[in-house]
């Protein structure tokens, strides 16, 4: 997630500098609020907000179709005021964060670590460095009675015996009760401090500090002394200056923090895991050549045996159901700050994707009308068309010309500058799902993951050969595919037998594609019509398949396509053949082996959500069967 | 076919207009962008409100 290395600097920001002057202190007021801080940004986006509403400017702006006769009018003086202040506040935002963010530090800080006492701790941990001790220091040093001496070599007593500015070694207790303490103060000459201060700043610039970093530095600054203990070295005086880190080095901290728990889980808690499941594993290949061991030893003691494997393998299956949970409630803590930022992220990918695809086809189809009418110009004059009285006619012509390739090169312009930040936001992207990717395999076997690939694999290309077969619909409905009469087919499930119409399958973003939630009660149908051989539309399936589809979007899939995750999901709902639903226990173990467990508990625990009638209604449809049945 | 003046003039108006569409469009993708760009920005700074919220979710029920 470092996005340090790359220029994130909009060159939209360069038609806004002439406006700047007409927006004068304003804006720069903005862009100091927007640097300032956390809270500032939510202001800003209230000022912006605000000059939303009361502006009249942009796209309704009338368009002037004379603007061209008074020669090429350039894009940038028409970026609206509001424009320019957003840009100006996104640049201070940018580039005031840029550094801080590098890596994951700041989302360690902020959201992983918030409220964790002991790593917020780690995070304000101080930076020491050794200094020569100066001839003030020693005198400093000197000064101290023996005895805080000692204590503050010891380590003794460390927040009262301390070197005081100006007072040497004291014990800090005292400072206002002792007058001899308190004749300290001229141990030192201004001199001497100033020295003091300008070779502490020499030396925090040496170790990487930014020079707008140290005034608050300074004022973070503990020093001490040590003596050395060393042999060679007895009796040696250094001096020690403790600050506070940077952001920059609470950031880097932080993500030295957020790998070190990451490790350790891995090696840890997700180590055992694994561990245990090869355990079980192992436990019931050995069970399957029980019977041919015991065929020898008698019912009784066979059965015997049995029991006690049975009991075993119970117990190993509690121990790793419980690992799993505590497990995944440490991963949750990196999990889920991570999904909300993929999320987001994801947005304003898709968002710019469409920028990115929209100005290509403006720009191309611009081209294509500048070409004709160049063409048209030509053709005129080489029939003589423009000679003569033409003259205002002809500098029209030119004038707009101009004008053309100054609008040609702007479209250009801005579908560089989106392309430059898809780029960024690509990359970042993909570092979270890396991420992502890293804590989802914490836990899991070599078979685990295999499986998971392998279904993620099938589904990928089941749901590639399902595109290329179905015509994408344009009405807005969703297919009916995947309906089928199998009422008298046998079953010995828990789960009732019937007809499913498949609408997960539909292209992602089918145009009018029902909005899932906002219409659920309305679009629940009644009761019985499950029966109806030609509503299979009405099946309950296509129910949770819009559920499905919806969660999918609010979780992003990692790895794999979005068609793919939908599709492994229905899988884990549907039997073999898409004709009846599995049983809730069924469900899990397909879930588990496609690696979408979690997700298919999302679908059936949305109860306390946004969109409970549907998942009411999958259950509900489930248990109306099973009665019919 | 021969091309004569009326055709031109209505051939440069049309340009004009197509001109000023492109002008026009070219300031809703600077609000785009803008909007865009502010989105992310205050994703990396994790403005107030998404950082309380998030970190108030840890503190509830995830963090130690």
């Amino acid at each position: 997630m470092d996005i340090t290395k790359e220029t994130f600097t909009p060159t939209v920001n360069k038609p806004v500098e002439p406006k700047k002057e007409k927006i004068g202190k304003e804006v720069k007021d903005e862009s100091v609020l927007a640097i300032s801080g956390v809270a500032e940004a939510g202001l800003n986006e209230g000022a912006i907000t605000e000059e939303k509403k009361g502006s009249k400017k942009g796209p309704d702006k009338p368009i002037d179709v004379t603007e061209a006769e008074a020669g090429p009018v350039r894009p940038e003086p028409t970026l609206s005021q509001e424009t320019a202040r957003t840009v100006a506040n996104i640049d201070s935002a940018v580039l005031g964060r840029e550094k801080a963010y590098a890596d994951l530090g700041e989302l360690a800080r902020k959201d992983i670590y918030y409220g964790n006492d002991k790593r917020q701790e780690e995070l304000n941990a101080r930076v020491s460095q050794t200094f020569e001790m100066q001839e003030s220091d020693s005198r400093a040093y000197a000064d101290a009675s023996k005895w805080d001496r000692f204590k503050h070599n010891i380590g003794f007593g460390r927040n009262e015996i301390q070197e005081v500015d100006g007072r040497g070694i004291v014990d800090t207790r005292k400072l206002d009760s002792t007058d001899n303490l308190k004749k300290r103060d001229d141990a030192r000459t201004e001199e001497e401090k100033k020295e003091e201060s300008q070779q502490i700043a020499d030396s925090l610039l040496k170790s990487g500090v930014k020079p707008e970093d140290i005034a608050s530095l300074m004022g973070t600054i503990k020093t001490s002394y040590k003596e050395q203990r060393s042999s060679k070295q007895e009796g040696r005086v250094v001096k020690i200056v403790e600050r506070s880190m940077t952001e920059d080095e609470t950031a880097k901290a932080a993500a030295k923090i957020i790998e070190a728990d990451l490790t350790g889980l891995e090696k840890g808690q997700g180590a055992d895991l694994i561990k245990n499941k090869e355990s079980l594993e192992k436990h019931k290949e050995s069970g399957k050549g029980l019977k041919e061991l015991t065929k020898d030893l008698g019912e009784a003691a066979t059965k015997g045996i049995e029991e006690k494997m049975a009991a075993e393998e119970a117990e190993k299956v509690k121990t790793i159901d419980g690992q799993e949970k505590a497990l995944a409630a440490e991963l949750n803590k990196f999990r889920t700050p991570l999904e909300g930022r993929l999320k987001e992220i994801s947005d304003i990918v898709d968002d710019f994707s469409t920028a990115f695809e929209d100005l290509k086809i403006k720009e191309s189809t611009f081209a294509e009308r500048v070409r004709n009418f160049d063409a048209k110009i030509r053709q005129a004059e080489k029939s003589g068309l423009l000679q003569g009285t033409k003259e205002k006619l002809l500098q029209e012509l030119n004038t707009q010309k101009a004008q053309d390739a100054v609008d040609l090169a702007a479209l250009k312009d801005k579908r560089e500058t989106v392309q430059k930040r898809l780029t960024v936001l690509q990359k970042d992207k993909a570092q979270t799902e890396k991420m992502l990717e890293r804590i989802n395999r914490i836990g899991k076997t070599r078979e685990d993951l295999r499986k998971e690939q392998e279904a993620a694999r099938a589904a990928a290309e089941a749901a590639k050969s399902e595109a290329e077969a179905v015509t994408p619909p344009v009405t807005g409905e969703t297919p009916a595919e995947g309906a089928s009469t199998n009422e008298n087919e046998s079953n010995d499930s828990d789960v009732p037998k019937g007809k499913t119409a498949d609408a997960t399958d539909v292209p992602e973003t089918p145009v009018g594609a029902p909005k899932v939630g906002a219409t659920a009660g309305e679009e629940k149908p009644a009761e019985g019509s499950t029966e109806d051989p030609s509503g299979a539309e009405a099946e309950p399936f296509p129910r949770a398949g819009e559920i499905i589809k919806k969660l999918v979007e609010q979780y992003p899939p990692r790895n794999i396509d979005k068609a793919a995750y939908i599709r492994a999901t229905k899988n884990c709902f549907l039997e073999e053949g898409e004709t009846k639903f599995v049983p809730e226990k069924k469900m899990k173990e397909k879930a588990i082996r496609s690696g979408v467990y979690s997700f298919c508990m999302k679908v059936l625990n949305m109860a306390d959500t946004e969109i409970p009638v549907q998942v009411d209604y999958i259950m509900e449809s489930l248990k109306q069967k099973k009665e019919k049945k | 076919m021969k091309i004569t003046e009326d055709d031109l003039k209505k051939e440069l108006a049309e340009m004009k207009r197509a001109s000023a569409e492109v002008r026009a469009y070219l300031e809703t993708v600077d609000k785009k962008i803008a909007e865009l760009d502010l989105r992310y920005a205050k994703l990396l700074v994790k403005d107030e409100i998404t950082a309380l919220k998030t970190a108030k979710a840890i503190l509830l029920g995830r963090n130690k």
